[in-house]
């Protein structure tokens, strides 16, 4: 039985008071977007109402199912508890990884601290790369989780103004009155023909008819549109911020998913000219008395034993300047002191041995100590010596001292033409401990590392320590305003930071490649130059 | 015994095992990630793209984080068989040191 329009008026008036207490529940309180929007739909009877007697009118079809309720629905199914649950799932789960990477991550730099050598070198780049991208990963795994949760009630927003916008577009009213008098003005109009139908007709077409449109218009536009392309807007924005792009599929694929990193490389494929080197195994034991600990003071020097003879490279004032001493055992040392300096005009001696270092910037000098020769060249393009030792019998050991204004002098053994490659793999350029607190492991940045490998000073230390951990402060925003750094695996398996809207490496792999690259292009081209020696003719 | 490398084999091998205990408090939150049920049938159908795409990221950190847990236990196993490796060649390196 139909209800008459009195008792409509007062079911809609309930249903509207309802719609509103819920609407009046705080954020958070909608587990699902039907909840809401069914809150709202008291404030639709209005098309109920009058979208009937519009079309009668009009003659314009209305179909309130097709025309109202089926837009209105488009915003249900969205499950704000689901997001919710991730949200906080994803946040416990971003803690727990970092909890246990903080932990292995103290307890490895704890053993590192202490272990060197190759092998210390190459489980402690694995590590660090592994850690250093877990933390990454720990930090992302929680970043979304935070961004599903404000999603969740930024959603949850937009729909309830939806919903409130609906409600609102209730009224028991179009223009001239109630149904019931719209309905009387239409039959008015479409059946009798008397001197108050024309008046009816203008009322229609001019009260009515634009008010029933006007109101259509706002559903459409605001209650369904506007709230449909802001719900779009936050998901783009969600996605902009925690996109898959931005979570690497495969953000441990530069880092070898077994063991060690293996340390074929093409330099060393030049150098050998063998096929590269298999994968090594995880740790080596690396011998360690070719080199002994000299002088740590005053720059830092290094002591080269072979046999009898005695090389000591020790750096002097800071700047480069290298003394080298080089005894046989004879007691009658010979001294020169060598600039070093990238912008030195060569290698000049100030020496007050017998032998001369020759002023041509890629010249050598020979030693002559007894049986033994020793050979020290200037490495061209760096900061470097290539010391080889010939003891005479056929036995040559060779050495790359490097200088570095804040370590001072490092050292390490070329162990031979197949393990070149080795060498520089993990040449001495930076400091377990500093990559560690580099990585900022959870507090695990040291002030100050000197690892001595075999007396090579390894360690960032001294003034260099100012600059540890400084990826790990401006990633916490800590670091004195500058801005946050964010760091990720790109395509290529590189890892990258980004900062100020450009990709980049990170510093301090910026400047071991540097480094590194260096000392592979000094021997490549120390390499060649020795082939040109053995063989003129050949290219 | 510290042999060449200024740490006991017995202390790499103490860090080994304590990778070790960590694979499976890592390997859970995998589970944890992957108990999501947002998709594109529960964000709304005319956000249905965007609901899996979030689905797709959910899916890439729980791989993410399963592959960190592999990592962890292959640090775990190689620094374990390293450290077996140590005892064994420290004698070697004690022989080294003589020949100075």
């Amino acid at each position: 039985m139909e209800l008459g329009h009195g008792r409509h008026a007062e079911r809609d008036a309930r249903e509207i008071a309802r719609g509103r207490a819920r609407l009046d529940e705080p954020t958070g309180s909608a587990s699902r977007s039907d909840e809401l929007l069914a809150a709202g739909a008291a404030g639709l009877r209005f098309f109920d109402m009058f979208g009937p007697l519009y079309s009668r009118y009009t003659a314009v079809p209305f179909d309130v199912e097709r025309e109202i309720y089926r837009p209105y629905r488009r915003l249900a199914g969205m499950d704000f508890a689901a997001l919710r649950r991730d949200s906080a799932a994803l946040q416990a789960c971003g803690r727990s990884l970092a909890e246990s990477t903080g932990v292995l991550g103290n307890s490895f730099a704890g053993l590192a601290s202490r272990w060197w050598g190759h092998a210390a070198s190459n489980a402690t780049d694995h590590v660090v790369a592994v850690l250093g991208i877990a933390d990454r990963l720990n930090e992302d795994t929680a970043a979304v989780g935070r961004a599903s949760g404000h999603l969740a009630d930024a959603l949850e927003e937009v729909v309830w103004s939806c919903a409130s916008a609906a409600l609102s577009l209730h009224s028991p009213t179009c223009a001239v009155g109630s149904p019931a008098l719209v309905e009387s003005l239409i039959e008015l109009v479409l059946h009798r023909a008397t001197p108050a139908q024309p008046i009816a007709r203008q009322i229609l077409d001019h009260d009515f008819v634009p008010a029933f449109e006007e109101r259509l218009r706002v559903f459409r536009e605001e209650v369904v549109a506007r709230h449909e392309d802001d719900i779009h807007a936050l998901w783009s924005e969600f996605h902009e911020v925690t996109s898959v792009e931005k979570v690497p599929e495969n953000p441990f694929a530069g880092v070898s998913p077994v063991g060690l990193p293996t340390v074929g490389s093409p330099a060393a494929e030049l150098l050998t000219m063998r096929p590269p080197a298999a994968e090594p195994p995880a740790i080596r034991p690396v011998p360690m008395h070719s080199l002994q600990a000299g002088d740590l003071t005053g720059g830092g020097a290094v002591t080269i034993h072979h046999g009898a003879s005695t090389v000591v490279a020790q750096s002097l004032d800071g700047t480069g300047s290298v003394r080298f001493t080089a005894d046989d055992g004879s007691g009658r040392p010979q001294e020169h002191t060598v600039d070093l300096g990238a912008d030195a005009p060569g290698t000049r001696a100030q020496g007050c041995g017998t032998d001369q270092f020759d002023t041509a910037r890629d010249s050598s000098v020979v030693l002559a100590l007894g049986d033994v020769t020793v050979t020290a060249e200037r490495i061209a393009g760096g900061a470097g010596l290539l010391v080889t030792i010939d003891g005479g019998t056929g036995e040559v050991s060779r050495y790359l001292l490097d200088f570095h204004p804040l370590r001072g002098m490092t050292a390490q053994r070329v162990p031979d033409p197949d393990g070149i490659g080795a060498a520089l793999a993990d040449s001495p350029v930076t400091s377990r401990g500093a990559s560690l607190g580099r990585a900022g492991l959870s507090g695990a940045e040291l002030d100050e590392v000197a690892v001595a490998d075999g007396g090579a000073v390894l360690g960032d230390a001294g003034p260099g320590g100012a600059s540890l951990g400084s990826v790990g402060d401006r990633e916490r925003g800590g670091d004195g305003g500058t801005q946050p750094v964010q760091r990720e695996l790109d395509r290529s398996g590189e890892y990258r930071e980004r900062s100020g809207g450009g990709w980049h490496l990170p510093t301090e792999f910026v400047q071991e490649q540097d480094a590194r690259e260096k000392l592979r292009n000094a021997l490549a081209e120390h390499a060649q130059v020795e082939r040109l020696i053995r063989d003129p003719g050949r290219p | 015994m510290t042999g060449g490398y200024h740490v006991p084999a017995d202390e790499v091998a103490g860090i080994g095992r304590l990778f070790g205990d960590h694979v499976l408090a890592i390997t859970d939150q995998a589970g944890v990630v992957s108990a999501s049920t947002v998709a594109g049938s529960t964000v709304g159908e005319p956000f249905f793209a965007a609901g899996e795409a979030y689905a797709s990221l959910i899916l890439r950190l729980e791989k993410a984080i399963t592959d960190y847990g592999a990592r962890v236990e292959a640090i775990a196993t190689g620094l374990l068989v390293d450290a077996g490796k140590y005892e064994v060649s420290e004698s070697d390196d004690t022989a080294d040191l003589g020949r100075l």
